[in-house]
Order: C-alpha cells, then sequence, then structure tokens
C-alpha cells in the first residue's frame, strides 16, 4: 500500500518529503481519536451535570481529577500539530469551520478554567463554576458535533442541512454522554451506578443512529467514496466492519441492561472499552474514506504539508517530547482501570 | 466589519495572554527568589503565591489554546503564508509547556513535602526557566509577525533559510524590553493590590517579605520606563513620536491611525502618573514601622487602584505596539485586512463575543480566587488522587 501510495505522489517511500507527513498525519489521527474518546467523556460528564443531585455532581466532577489534566491537552495538542504540519490545509480544511472550532476551543477553555476555578473556590462558589463547566461541555458537544456534519456533508445550508446536522449533535452528545455512563459503571457501585445504566440505555441507539446516518450521508453524497466502499475489493472488507460495529453496539447494550435489572451485576470496564472502539471504529472509517485528501479529491496530505525544514523540525519536536507526554498520559490514565468498585449483591 | 471584529477578538485575546504569560513569569521568578532567600523556610505567605501562580498559569495556558486557534480561524490565510515559520514555533512554545506541566509544574503545586527541599527548589527554577522559554517564545512569534526575517517568500510563503536570524530578528529586542517592562509591571501591580486588601481586612499584619518589596521598587522603576518606552514604540510605528504629540495637541489633523494610536496615548498618559503615586504610596506603606498599628484608609484606597492602573498601563503599551495602526496593521508584510477570513460577519461578531465572554470569566475568576483568597485563607485546591 506504501508502494502504491509513494507511486502516485511521484515521490520515494524513503523520501522524508514522503513520509514525515504521513506519520505526521497519523500522530493527528491518534490526537483525534484521544480527543473523541478520553475528552468525550469528560464532555458528557458536563452535559449530565445538571441532571444530577448536588453532592453527585461533586462526586462525578472529583473523579474527573486524575486525568483532567491529560483530557486537556488533546484539543491543543491537535490543533497545533495539525497547524505545524499542515498550514496549507489549515484555510481549506478549517477556515469554513469558524462557528464548530470556536464552540469546541471555547467549550474546552471553559471546561479547563472552571475546573481550575472550582478547585480553589470556597463552598458557596462551587455550584457556579460546575455550572460554567457544563455550559463548556454543552459548547464543546456542539462545535464537535457541527464540525462533523459540515466535513461529512456537501449539503448547502438549507433545511436538509439543519436536519442533518440537528441528527448529528444529538448523535454527538449522546455519544459523549454514553462514553460518561460507561465510565461511571467502572468506578461507582452506589446510586450513581443505576442511572449510568439508564443513561447508557437511554442514549446508545442514538449513536448508532448517528454513525448510521453520517456513514449514509458520506456515501451518498460523494460518489468516490461511495465506490470506494461498494467495489468488490472492499465490499468484503466493509461489511466485516459493520458486523463489528453491530456486535459492538449489541454487547455494550445487554451488559447495561445487566445492570439495569441488578445493579450488582459485574460489569466494570467492557462497556467503556467497546464503547470506546466502536468510535474508533467510526474514526478509521472517516479517515479511509477521505485518505490521502483533506479537502476531498482536491487537497492531499502531501499537497498540504509544510516545507522539508519545517517538517524536519516538526518531526524532531514530536520525537522528542512525545515520550514524556505519553508516559504521563499513560500514568494518568492508568489510574483510570486500576480501581474496581465493591458490588454488593442486591 | 469584518476588520473591526477580527481585531477586536485579536487584540482581546492576545492582550490577555500577553498578560497573564508575563504575570506568571514574574510570578515564578519572585517564587525562585524567594525560595532561595528564605532559604527553604515555608509560610503562609508563600503557599499564597504559590497557589496564585498556579491559577495564572493554567490561565495562562488556557487563553494561549484559544488565542492559536482564534488567530487561525480569523486569520486562516496568516497561517498559510506564514505556518512554515510560526508552525515549528508554536508547536516548540506548546512542547514545552506541556513537559513543563506534566512534569516539575506537578512536583512544586502537590509534591512540596514528598520531595526534598533541594528537589522542591530544582522544579520550582526548572518550572521558571520553562515559563522563561515559553514567553521568550511567544515574543519571538509575535516579533517575527512584525518584522519577518531569516525567511523568504516562495509561491506566496515564507520559507525559513536562516532559523537564528529568524528567531533574532529586529524587532526582538523592543518585544523583550515591552516583555521585561510588563512583567514587573504586572507584578507589582497584583503585589501592591494583594498588600492594599490585605491591609484593609486585616488589623495587625506583619511587614511585607523582601522580596516583595524588592518586586514593587523595581515596578516603580520599570513604571519610570513606561514613558520612554511608549515613545519608541510609536516611533518604531509611524517613524516620528513628535508628530504624536503635535496630534495629542490637536495641532494637526490626524490620520485614522495616528487617530487610533492617540487614543491609546491619551489612556496611557492618564494611566501612568496614577500606577506611579499607587507604587509610591505602596513603598511608603510597605516599610512603613508604625503600619501594624494603624493601616491607613485613604492610602489603602489609592493602592488598591493598582489592581487596575497596571494591567491597563500594560494592555495599552501592547495594543500601541500591535493595534496602534489600526486598518494600517501589517502582519508577515502582507496588511491585515488581507488576511481576515471572509466568513460572514454575523459569525465573527458571534466569536467576538464569545471572546469577551470568555474574557470576563478569566479575568473575574482569577481576581475574585485571587483576592478573596486573603478573607479564607491560603487557597485549596485538590490534590489529584486516585479513586480508591
Amino acid at each position: 500500500m506504501i508502494e502504491t501510495l509513494s507511486a502516485s505522489t511521484g515521490l520515494l517511500a524513503s523520501d522524508p518529503v514522503f513520509w514525515m507527513p504521513l506519520a505526521l498525519f497519523g500522530i493527528v489521527i491518534f490526537l483525534l481519536a484521544g480527543q473523541i474518546v478520553l475528552d468525550g467523556f469528560d464532555v458528557g460528564c458536563g452535559l449530565l451535570l445538571p441532571w444530577l443531585e448536588p453532592v453527585m455532581r461533586s462526586r462525578v466532577l472529583d473523579s474527573l481529577t486524575p486525568w483532567r489534566g491529560a483530557n486537556e491537552s488533546w484539543l491543543l495538542l491537535l490543533f497545533v500539530v495539525f497547524m505545524a504540519a499542515f498550514p496549507l490545509g489549515w484555510a481549506p480544511v478549517l477556515g469554513e469551520l469558524y462557528l464548530p472550532i470556536m464552540l469546541l476551543v471555547s467549550g474546552s477553555v471553559l471546561r479547563s478554567l472552571s475546573f481550575e476555578f472550582r478547585a480553589r473556590a470556597p463552598m458557596a462558589q462551587q455550584s457556579w463554576w460546575m455550572a460554567v463547566f457544563s455550559v463548556g461541555a454543552y459548547c464543546s458537544a456542539a462545535g464537535l458535533g457541527l464540525w462533523l456534519a459540515e466535513s461529512v456533508s456537501v449539503l448547502s445550508y438549507g433545511a436538509g442541512f439543519w436536519l442533518f446536522a440537528a441528527l448529528v449533535l444529538l448523535a454527538v452528545g449522546s455519544n459523549c454522554i454514553l462514553l460518561a455512563a460507561c465510565w461511571i459503571l467502572t468506578w461507582d457501585a452506589g446510586a450513581l451506578r443505576l442511572k449510568a445504566a439508564r443513561w447508557a440505555r437511554a442514549t446508545i441507539r442514538w449513536v448508532a443512529a448517528g454513525m448510521v446516518a453520517v456513514s449514509l450521508i458520506l456515501a451518498l453524497t460523494n460518489p468516490a467514496i461511495f465506490y470506494r466502499w461498494t467495489n468488490s475489493a472492499n465490499l468484503h472488507v466493509g461489511a466485516v466492519w459493520w458486523l463489528l460495529m453491530l456486535c459492538g453496539f449489541v454487547y455494550v447494550e445487554h451488559r447495561v441492561r445487566a445492570v439495569v435489572r441488578n445493579p450488582a451485576a459485574q460489569v466494570w470496564r467492557m462497556p467503556l472499552v467497546v464503547t470506546a472502539a466502536l468510535n474508533w471504529f467510526m474514526l478509521i472509517g472517516l479517515v479511509y474514506s477521505f485518505f490521502p485528501f483533506l479537502v476531498l479529491d482536491n487537497l492531499t496530505v502531501w499537497d498540504a504539508a509544510a516545507s522539508r525544514e519545517s517538517l524536519r523540525w516538526v518531526m524532531a519536536g514530536v520525537v522528542v517530547v512525545a515520550p514524556v507526554l505519553l508516559v504521563f498520559n499513560v500514568l494518568g490514565y492508568w489510574r483510570l482501570f486500576r480501581y474496581k468498585p465493591k458490588l454488593q449483591s442486591a | 466589519m469584518r476588520l473591526i471584529f477580527a481585531q477586536a477578538q485579536y487584540g482581546l485575546l492576545s492582550s490577555l495572554l500577553h498578560t497573564f504569560a508575563v504575570l506568571g513569569l514574574g510570578l515564578s521568578w519572585m517564587l525562585v527568589i524567594w525560595d532561595l532567600s528564605s532559604r527553604g523556610q515555608e509560610s503562609d505567605a508563600f503557599r499564597f503565591w504559590l497557589r496564585v501562580f498556579a491559577l495564572t498559569a493554567y490561565c495562562a495556558l488556557s487563553l494561549g489554546l484559544m488565542a492559536m486557534v482564534q488567530t487561525g480561524l480569523v486569520l486562516p490565510l496568516a497561517v498559510e503564508r506564514m505556518g512554515n515559520v510560526l508552525g515549528p514555533l508554536l508547536l516548540a512554545i506548546v512542547l514545552t509547556a506541556f513537559v513543563i506541566k506534566s512534569t516539575v509544574f506537578g512536583v512544586v503545586l502537590y509534591s512540596r513535602h514528598r520531595v526534598r527541599p533541594v528537589m522542591f527548589r530544582l522544579a520550582l527554577l526548572m518550572t521558571a526557566i520553562g515559563f522563561t522559554a515559553v514567553v521568550t517564545g511567544l515574543s519571538v512569534m509575535e516579533s517575527w509577525l512584525r518584522a519577518p526575517a531569516g525567511a523568504g517568500l516562495i509561491d506566496g510563503q515564507f520559507r525559513v533559510y536562516d532559523w537564528l536570524g529568524a528567531i533574532a530578528n529586529p524587532q526582538l529586542s523592543m518585544q523583550a524590553m515591552l516583555v521585561a517592562v510588563t512583567t514587573v509591571l504586572m507584578l507589582s501591580s497584583v503585589l501592591a493590590s494583594v498588600w492594599a486588601l490585605q491591609t484593609r481586612s486585616e488589623t495587625d499584619i506583619n511587614l511585607p517579605s523582601p522580596v516583595v518589596r524588592l518586586f514593587v521598587w523595581l515596578g516603580l522603576l520599570c513604571t519610570l520606563a513606561v514613558l520612554p518606552l511608549s515613545q519608541q514604540i510609536i516611533e518604531l510605528s509611524t517613524g516620528n513620536a513628535a508628530a504624536m504629540v503635535n496630534v495629542l495637541a490637536g495641532e494637526v489633523v490626524a490620520t485614522p491611525y495616528q487617530l487610533a494610536m492617540t487614543q491609546f496615548a491619551r489612556a496611557l498618559l492618564l494611566f501612568w502618573p496614577v500606577h506611579l503615586l499607587v507604587l509610591i504610596v505602596t513603598l511608603s506603606q510597605m516599610t512603613s514601622s508604625s503600619l501594624a498599628r494603624e493601616p491607613g484608609e485613604l492610602a489603602s484606597r489609592v493602592i488598591l487602584l493598582g489592581s487596575v492602573t497596571g494591567p491597563m498601563t500594560c494592555f495599552l503599551l501592547w495594543w500601541i505596539l500591535y493595534l496602534g495602526k489600526g486598518p494600517d496593521m501589517v502582519l508577515g508584510e502582507l496588511p491585515f485586512v488581507d488576511l481576515v477570513t471572509n466568513v460572514a460577519p454575523q459569525y465573527l461578531l458571534f466569536g467576538t463575543i464569545l471572546c469577551f465572554a470568555m474574557a470576563l470569566m478569566v479575568v473575574g475568576g482569577w481576581m475574585r480566587l485571587t483576592y478573596q483568597a486573603l478573607s479564607f485563607g491560603v487557597m485549596t485546591v485538590h490534590r489529584p488522587r486516585v479513586l480508591a
């Protein structure tokens, strides 16, 4: 596959001008995957806050503390690496996405600051900062949803687009809530556990509907993508892909239903792992649909890349610093799975 | 309208980022000197300023994300044209900030009693050095935008042929001077206003640490340097500071950019003497031996003005340098107006409102938490903990 790609670009596979943009594109996708899942459950907690009792709100936010620092780094790194590695892609990819990106970034900043401010505020002000955190989460979810809707759709702004955007917004919000609910199942053994399972049940079908809608719109409005997924060479891969995703949804629904029936059911981290995998499957599918283009049929990864000298510096920076950040993040997230709640039979 | 909204967003977020970044820089070095001079002896005051530093650093980091993305969205063509230079610089800044935040900053903030004093001191020093590197990187970027050097235009894109030349660009010295002056100004302003609040809320207080007094003294010197510095900045922008005096006096008809600059210069002339007075009164109070018995009501009110005059002086210096030219502002050898995005003005208006709301929240939250901590004692912070 690498040879085919290098031949299509007219570059040798060993040429840094070929592999450096490719490697940096991989890093951008990795950061996007982290943003969607690991920042996703953070956003989901913010979406749920208004619907929780005050005591539970504090509990949920306090539980975010160990990996909050790691969660907030994904978005900043994503944009910085993209800007540094693909400066020519910035305007075509993000230039028209002013509103979604502003919402996404404002939401992230609101959450980060309110979280830090809350940690230092007296009791009387805690509820105010929690409300700001929640507003930030709604902004983030809206930004992410609009970004996805505008990226996959070539529909012009009209009733059709806004209908589709509304469905995607609902699906993205549901996805964040699903991630948060599955995350809560990994550490809570009390009343919150039952609530989390109910939220997960209520949202999982919307997530599935959103994923199907995004895939359909993407394929039906872009003939090249439709062909890519349905030609005889790829059809069986696509079929297995969708089957795996269907199994994933059924599995998560089955496990959370078990918790709804009996909160003491031995359900711990698998729903979160499978939900994260579903998100990554969807992301890989989208990337595969577009690759090697950043702007479909218009701008490839190599067209958008920075100059060779700049790419060298970007690559060197990423290679030197990535291990430090990886160790920090892995240590942070390791705690996510280290704790197992003591479940008592009902 | 696009230009106004774009400049409002760019000016607001970048100046706020600059303000919090220089305040963080000042606080980090003050803490290093404090720790060295007190030989590691812990005090409530030291802990308080450590928390203020942490809060400031978080604000700077969050504003950095917002300012970077917002600049990229408002000026997408600037990224396309200057991305080869700004991209690696920006990446270096962000990666440095993250490495510091992930490693030594955590030790400084949460692990003081878990490590040996020498390790804590080392972590504090590394944090200050890291913060300095980040602010230097920002200064290089900002100064390069005004005076692109070490790079040539090929197919409408800047390509670097000399990184050293790009970093040591002709505007860097001016930028470094601005950063140095505003760092001490901001720090002295915060020190003075915290001191004033403390004298108002407590009846029996001790004289502040010598390090605090040292920085207020330095603040006074830097305030005196503001006028010559602003003259330098105006000369740099217009080539003739004397012409600005004529405009200020109303003797000549001003061009639009002279008009914008004149308003900023007028405001600076209003805030500057007040801030000078604030610092003189602060120093007289801080060195007064009778203070513990009878803190002066009027004096503390005057000093409280420092919480506004100091930041405003910094903002105005920054605005004169960046936005002083108004519609004639140039970035990377292209007029600002040519770089502005073509999205619908209503979206830009929405973005501008969002930026102002964010600015209000950051400044309001920071001031409230910092100043109210004096009434509630040392600011608390939840340590990261494992769920078990």
